[in-house]
């Protein structure tokens, strides 16, 4: 599940975020990297890319990964989900750049594309350096609406759990249309949660369980804040066409959540 | 003390503006001028868009998938036959309003259209007809409909207390019997007593205007007084003896009277005059009914828009809680599909043929035969009917019939409203206690009598069209609950995937 990542590269990232990304990476367990960078169709200079790409991959071989590099034309986070789908990766690393609000709406954000166009598992790594806080990865948020999307991302977390200590599962759903009904959905949730609490027992130790009415990405981001997580792991809700024009949850929480986070289609 | 938080603060509240209104009518002329104004002026688009919304928020949800849920039980059965079911949704919705404006409204639009229109022309016929039937045709009902389906599902299906508030348990939850449900609530009350009073002192004056049409009695206050009091003995007792009882009865006896004296108009009158101006003005109302209800005319005749059209919306959303909770109340066991295809075209259609007959017939004596009724509609609206039946056999006879329907449809219209602010006030009993409904009825009346000699009627009107515009934010809203409720349980019936 985590032995290959695609790891798209733009060559222009500084020594310490490779660093910074190896180590991360590190502590999944992936044992081989494969190393991408898209040009636009007609421009760029393949020699000097190749070289840099291979810079970069001599300084992540380092850390003891195997490397492969690729360089494509075309639309970038196109070529990134062609790639992963071609070559059987396990999922797509993606480093996300912080740009501003303005720089965000009008040229939008290759890791949002991606995360809306491909099939594969997505990481999208966001590093706070200004936090103080050490880029490991201890405690998991599990949101989950108790359906099938979300239900896929379950052997994930399980595999993350040699790496992290603790895991905080949060019910994202909606109030029942009466207090009878809602009761009973509480009763419900409750019981379901439990039974998760239950399969996620063997693999952390700590296991905290809580539940939410209301927006969903809101609350995944609120417990994010609330519990210091490190990485979200979800499964993509279930799409509608709405979504399509709002914007879906797993696309809200890529944009707003100040931790990274692991997409599973 | 909690349950009577909706009661005591409604009631002061309606209180303190009377009180203004007794003492000082300029100032509340004064500051409910300029809040309608403002209103009018500034969210009239909003009201064209949010009727327009209703309207197909409601064809849609007929037709969907929960068109089949019912408003009840899965067992149950409706409460009422048809035939009581609709004269009570009509006598509620608009029955007075179509005695008062069924001449006057078109000839006020023949006599006065936009500025686009050359006044007293064929093409001003026409766009009368039209918009008479835009202004009681499916819009309101559209408003009525999204107003008590909400009320009647989150009571009768989920069985929460028949209030406004309560439609808003998906979105917050115990919170409705809070401060936020409490304004909801409250709001409603306001809107209903304001609505009803205006409508109790506006229609004496009418009555009033009828018996000295027909045996001269003096056009006077003291008289419009009398009228009051004779209305609330009558609803007031109507309302006491129960809602099966009283309001049935009432409502059939007074369709069967409506239903002779249009049949006697059509046949007596220029029939089939009237059912050309039927048929061509149904074809056109079809015809540009998108045209119509987005139609803001920014550019020529915004005047008249305003007038006429921000003004109607403005007063069926603010009669909607009132209407909306009525309706509810007697929709108990039918499907959705059936409650709004019911709803929505049946006094439609009647609305229609309302209007072609009263103001085809005037029309007719306008254009064909030269009548000078016209001027005599527009400086006085509440005379119209009584000047075209002056030009047919028994006028006096059709104008007593006229003053009995009037009489009938206050006293059906205030009794309801006496019922569901009982309701809305006994945190949705469906026995409100006999004391409230006493005291809402004796206040109905004695708002309307007390602004009628101060002449406050017309401010207070438009503080009741001025609640229009939290009410349009409100029935938005529940349309969006309603839909979760519905999707909720879609699920629970059609998907395995239970919690």
């Amino acid at each position: 599940m985590f032995q290959k990542a695609l790891l798209p590269l733009d060559i222009h990232e500084t020594e310490t975020e490779i660093v910074s990304m190896a180590n991360y990476i590190n502590q999944i367990g992936i044992k081989y990297l494969r190393l991408l960078h898209v040009v636009s169709p007609g421009w760029g200079n393949r020699k000097q890319i190749m070289d840099k790409l291979n810079n970069l991959g001599v300084l992540l071989h380092s850390f003891g990964y195997g490397i492969t590099i690729d360089v494509r034309e075309g639309y970038t986070p196109g070529e990134i989900c062609e790639a992963a789908t071609e070559n059987d990766i396990g999922f797509i690393f993606l480093p996300w750049r912080r740009k501003s609000k303005v720089y965000r709406t009008l040229l939008g954000s290759t890791a949002k594309e991606v995360v809306r166009l491909t099939d594969q598992p997505v990481l999208v790594y966001k590093s706070f350096p200004e936090n103080g806080k050490e880029e490991n990865i201890y405690r998991i948020l599990y949101p989950t609406d108790l359906k099938g999307a979300a239900a896929r991302a379950v052997p994930y977390v399980k595999a993350l759990g040699k790496q992290a200590s603790a895991v905080v599962l949060l019910h994202a759903g909606q109030r029942a249309a009466d207090p009878v009904s809602e009761e009973k959905r509480q009763k419900a949730i409750n019981k379901q949660m439990g039974e998760l609490k239950n399969i996620f027992s063997p693999y952390f130790s700590i296991i905290e369980s809580n539940s939410s009415i209301g927006i969903p990405y809101r609350n995944i981001l609120k417990q994010v804040d609330d519990k210091l997580i490190d990485l979200i792991v979800m499964g993509r809700f279930n799409k509608i066409p709405i979504h399509t024009i709002m914007g879906s949850t797993s696309v809200r929480v890529v944009d707003q959540a100040r931790c990274s986070l692991m997409l599973i289609p | 003390m909690t349950k009577d938080i909706v009661f005591r603060t409604s009631l002061l509240i309606v209180l303190l503006v009377v009180g203004i209104g007794f003492y000082d009518p300029d100032l509340l002329d004064k500051v409910s001028t300029a809040v309608h104004t403002n209103i009018i002026n500034h969210f009239g688009w909003a009201y064209l868009l949010s009727a327009f919304l209703f309207l197909v928020f409601s064809v849609g949800l007929a037709f969907s998938r929960y068109g089949n849920i019912k408003l009840g039980k899965d067992h149950e059965k409706p409460q009422y036959s048809y035939f009581g079911w609709f004269s009570m949704l009509f006598a509620a919705g608009m029955g007075i309003g179509l005695i008062f404006w069924g001449v006057s409204e078109p000839l006020n639009h023949y006599m006065n259209p936009p500025q686009h229109i050359a006044a007293g022309s064929g093409d001003a016929a026409a766009f009368a007809m039209r918009y008479s039937f835009f202004h009681w045709g499916l819009h309101p009902w559209a408003i009525y409909i999204v107003m008590s389906l909400s009320i009647a599902y989150f009571s009768f299906r989920r069985g929460m207390p028949p209030l406004i508030s309560s439609c808003f348990y998906p979105l917050l939850g115990d919170r409705i019997n809070g401060i936020a449900g409490y304004i909801i609530d409250i709001l409603a009350v306001f809107a209903t007593i304001f609505g009803i009073a205006t409508s109790l002192g506006l229609g004496a004056l009418q009555i009033n205007s009828g018996l000295a049409h027909v045996f001269n009695l003096p056009n006077s206050t003291a008289s419009t007084l009398v009228i009051i009091g004779v209305v609330t003995v009558l609803f007031i007792t109507s309302s006491l003896t129960g809602l099966d009882k009283g309001i049935q009865l009432l409502s059939k006896s007074n369709m069967m009277l409506a239903a002779l004296l249009l049949i006697f108009m059509l046949i007596v009158g220029p029939t089939s005059y009237i059912f050309n101006v039927f048929t061509s003005t149904l074809g056109e109302y079809a015809n540009r009914l998108l045209e119509m209800s987005l139609q803001v005319n920014p550019f020529q005749g915004y005047e008249w828009t305003k007038d006429w059209t921000f003004f109607y919306w403005a007063w069926w959303i603010a009669w909607s809680p009132f209407v909306g909770l009525f309706v509810a109340r007697i929709s108990r066991g039918r499907t959705i599909k059936e409650f709004i295809l019911g709803a929505l075209l049946a006094p439609t259609l009647l609305t229609f043929l309302w209007f072609s007959v009263f103001g085809g017939a005037a029309l007719n004596l306008e254009l064909q035969q030269g009548a000078n009724i016209g001027s005599a509609a527009v400086s006085d609206a509440s005379t119209a009917l009584f000047s075209v039946f002056e030009y047919y056999p028994l006028g006096d006879l059709l104008s007593l019939v006229a003053v009995i329907l009037l009489l009938v449809f206050f006293v059906t219209s205030a009794d309801s409203a006496t019922f569901v602010l009982g309701m809305m006030t006994s945190s949705g009993s469906l026995s409100p206690p006999l004391a409230k409904k006493l005291v809402w009825g004796l206040t109905e009346s004695a708002v309307a009598a007390t602004l009628l000699l101060s002449g406050g009627l017309n401010a207070l009107q438009q503080m009741a069209i001025a609640a229009a515009l939290p009410f349009t934010m409100i029935m938005l809203l529940m349309c969006y609950s309603l839909l979760r409720a519905l999707s909720q349980e879609d699920r629970d019936l059609y998907s395995n995937e239970k919690f």
